[in-house]
């Protein structure tokens, strides 16, 4: 057998392995604390260097990832400090470059479950205003913005905080390791993808899987006849 | 030949699969391309800035029944779960809706209309069904324009690199099972079309710097980029490279026969500019500024600092140099927006691979990279042989980059986000195909078929994972 035959031979089934150790780990579980989910509001923007603290949160044993829910096109660096007694309990650290409406900071998963956490998200100074999304409450169990008078505010669509409350909490979730692995939720899965598309049921997931089968085989086949 | 259809074969099921994985309205402006399609093929009329809709009332509804507006830019919420939202739907999509009023299609408006004449034919074929039965036809539709993406690539790469067949091969079947390719090939987007016209352009020029300047391939160089300026504005960063071309052509020729060599130049020269009249003729027709988009993009450019422009230009693609305004502090736009896009980037920017993968990508493309310009360096004679040919295709992607670079700038300047996506760069990838031909050739006659077949598997791999986290973002 020649090599490049074996390296295909070989490509394909480091594919297959991968395929069934992904497949046989979990999705995130994910947990969020504080105020119910209503209804979420844009809190504004926070154009300059901030630090948003938000108390009351309860952070669960072994969460590996902090998901707070900023904004931002091309977002800056954040880090986050989960404090409990005045103690950092965990931190983490996502570089510049995110995108999108949230941003998962890794952190270092704790033994046992905290209550009365301090969650304190750490926003650099950035490119652009940082959309802050949360729920509403009072003032009293509001997030607050510990970076005081903001004395730039260039943007006037982009209004930025004084130290002092925000108008309700952040959205903060919580990310740990589930305990479903995605081949026990491959029903599940494959019910959704059925829905909202033309045509509906089980169809979906099996002509996706039959697309990508053909093409492996299409492949291969011209590898064999052209480069092997 | 058999194998160029292979490779299209491969492309088109892969972007069918992309096209069934990703929810509808979840690839970047489908919305606002549909609703152009939808205006054309319901009323015969282009979009209009006038228009306060920017979508039918129909469109409306399926996109607030699949919760579209929550769903794009946040990789919290995944799409609808639930057979309640599946019925309201459906029952939705059922009612009498109108969908023939006058819109302004959001973004798609002042684009070229070509692709979506195309468009309104599946859209018409799937009139029985209901609205996202249609964008599925449409969104097929794209997928063939993936194959015959492929396809040119491969024709390209055989013209391009014509000592080695398997070479060819694994450049253009790599490219064929690119995620970003399927994932923007399986969408409505004209830039499915944009991909297949600027393959075919890079192959018609490679024919004629290899062949000879013919009046039958002046034809089709000007028959290509007409086709490339009705499809879509991005067209625009090619055409220099696309003059330059006829004119190293032309002066090439000229050697033997200076009649015959202008002959050639006009027959090219002459389509284009038939198409630029016809794209202005319809523009006006339709109550549009003469260049519909260009005009307005070329009206905010002349208001700005040149020096600021390319200043951030330079810096939209490459680290700053000393003295330079940063306008991308604390970003390495170079790895963290365009090496990390490449990478994975799908939906609305919104889907991504954590954070590891894209570390770990560094070595392959490092080990590409190296093996590239191994092989460069080995055809070092032929390459000073070649380079005119080289000149021009350089031309066309720095084309593309200053016109995609010079976008973002005026979008930043009037206050709105970045264009910053790997996207717009994929009229490039015949280019790609060409360095991953050059990559398995780089590791010598002995490994190089080996290195060919690893990097199409890897390409694969990079494929299948990437459609295994979208469906695990939208439905896990």
């Amino acid at each position: 057998m020649g090599a490049p035959r074996l390296a295909l031979g070989a490509g394909l089934a480091a594919i297959a392995i991968a395929l069934v150790l992904v497949l046989s780990g979990s999705p995130p579980a994910v947990t969020r604390s504080g105020a119910p989910l209503v209804h979420t509001f844009d809190f504004g923007r926070t154009s300059v260097r901030s630090t948003i603290c938000q108390a009351g949160e309860v952070l669960p044993r072994d969460a590996t990832a902090i998901r707070v829910w900023l904004e931002a096109v091309i977002g800056p660096r954040v880090e986050v400090d989960a404090l409990s007694g005045g103690r950092v309990i965990t931190r983490g650290a996502r570089g510049s470059g995110w995108t999108a409406g949230s941003v998962t900071i890794p952190v270092r998963p704790v033994p046992r479950t905290a209550s009365r956490v301090t969650v304190c998200v750490h926003v650099a100074h950035g490119r652009e205003a940082i959309g802050v999304q949360g729920v509403r409450t009072s003032a009293a169990v509001a997030a607050f913005d510990r970076q005081g008078p903001m004395a730039r505010a260039a943007d006037a669509r982009a209004p930025t905080y004084r130290e002092g409350p925000l108008p309700g909490r952040m959205v903060i979730e919580y990310l740990r390791v589930g305990n479903s692995s995605w081949w026990s939720l491959a029903r599940s899965v494959a019910r959704r993808m059925g829905l909202g598309h033309a045509g509906s049921g089980a169809a979906i997931p099996l002509l996706a899987a039959a697309l990508m089968i053909a093409v492996a085989i299409a492949m291969s086949r011209l590898i064999l006849k052209e480069i092997a | 030949m058999r194998a160029a259809w292979v490779c299209a074969l491969v492309a088109f099921l892969n972007a069918t699969c992309w096209s069934i994985v990703t929810p509808p309205f979840q690839v970047p402006d489908e919305p606002d391309h549909v609703a152009y399609v939808q205006e054309l093929a319901e009323t015969g009329r282009l979009p209009t800035e006038q228009a306060r809709a920017e979508f039918s009332t129909q469109e409306i509804y399926a996109l607030n029944d699949l919760r579209q507006g929550l769903v794009r830019f946040k990789p919290q919420f995944p799409s609808i779960s639930s057979l309640s939202e599946q019925r309201k739907l459906e029952h939705d999509l059922a009612l009498p809706l109108p969908r023939g009023e006058l819109v302004n299609a959001g973004l798609a408006a002042g684009e070229p209309p070509l692709y979506y004449a195309l468009q309104a034919i599946p859209y018409a074929a799937g009139s029985a069904g209901n609205l996202l039965d249609q964008l599925q036809l449409m969104r097929l539709l794209s997928a063939l324009l993936g194959g015959l993406t492929a396809l040119f690539i491969f024709l390209f790469v055989a013209e391009a690199l014509p000592a080695m067949r398997w070479a060819a091969v694994a450049g253009a079947l790599s490219v064929a099972v690119m995620p970003l390719l399927g994932f923007i090939s399986g969408g409505i987007n004209p830039e499915s079309m944009l991909v297949t016209v600027s393959a075919a352009l890079f192959y018609v020029l490679a024919r004629a710097f290899r062949r000879g300047f013919t009046p039958r391939l002046a034809a089709a160089i000007g028959l290509v980029a007409g086709i490339g300026i009705l499809t879509k504005l991005n067209f625009v960063g090619l055409i220099p490279g696309v003059l330059l071309g006829l004119g190293l052509l032309t002066l090439r020729a000229a050697r033997v026969s200076r009649r015959q060599a202008l002959g050639c130049l006009a027959i090219a020269l002459s389509i284009i500019g038939a198409s630029i009249l016809l794209f202005v003729a319809i523009n006006l027709a339709a109550g549009l500024p003469a260049l519909g988009g260009v005009s307005g993009g070329a009206g905010s450019s002349a208001k700005a600092s040149i020096l600021h422009e390319l200043s951030y230009i330079w810096q939209f693609y490459l680290p700053a140099l000393p003295g330079m305004r940063h306008y991308f502090p604390g970003i390495v736009t170079t790895r963290q927006l365009w090496f990390n896009g490449f990478v994975g980037l799908y939906g609305w920017v919104d889907t991504v691979f954590p954070g590891w993968v894209y570390d770990l990508a560094l070595a392959p493309a490092a080990m590409l990279a190296i093996l590239c310009l191994r092989a460069l360096a080995r055809s070092r004679a032929q390459l000073r042989d070649r380079a005119g040919e080289l000149v021009v295709y350089t031309t066309i992607a720095a084309g593309l980059m200053a016109l995609v670079g010079l976008d973002s700038y005026i979008s930043e300047a009037a206050g709105a986000g970045p264009y910053w996506e790997p996207r717009y760069f994929l009229p490039l990838v015949p280019l790609l195909a060409v360095g991953l031909a050059l990559a398995a050739r780089g590791a010598g006659r002995r490994w190089g078929p080996t290195v060919g077949t690893s990097i199409v598997v890897l390409f694969f791999a990079h494929d299948l994972f990437s459609q295994l986290q979208v469906i695990a973002r939208y439905y896990g």
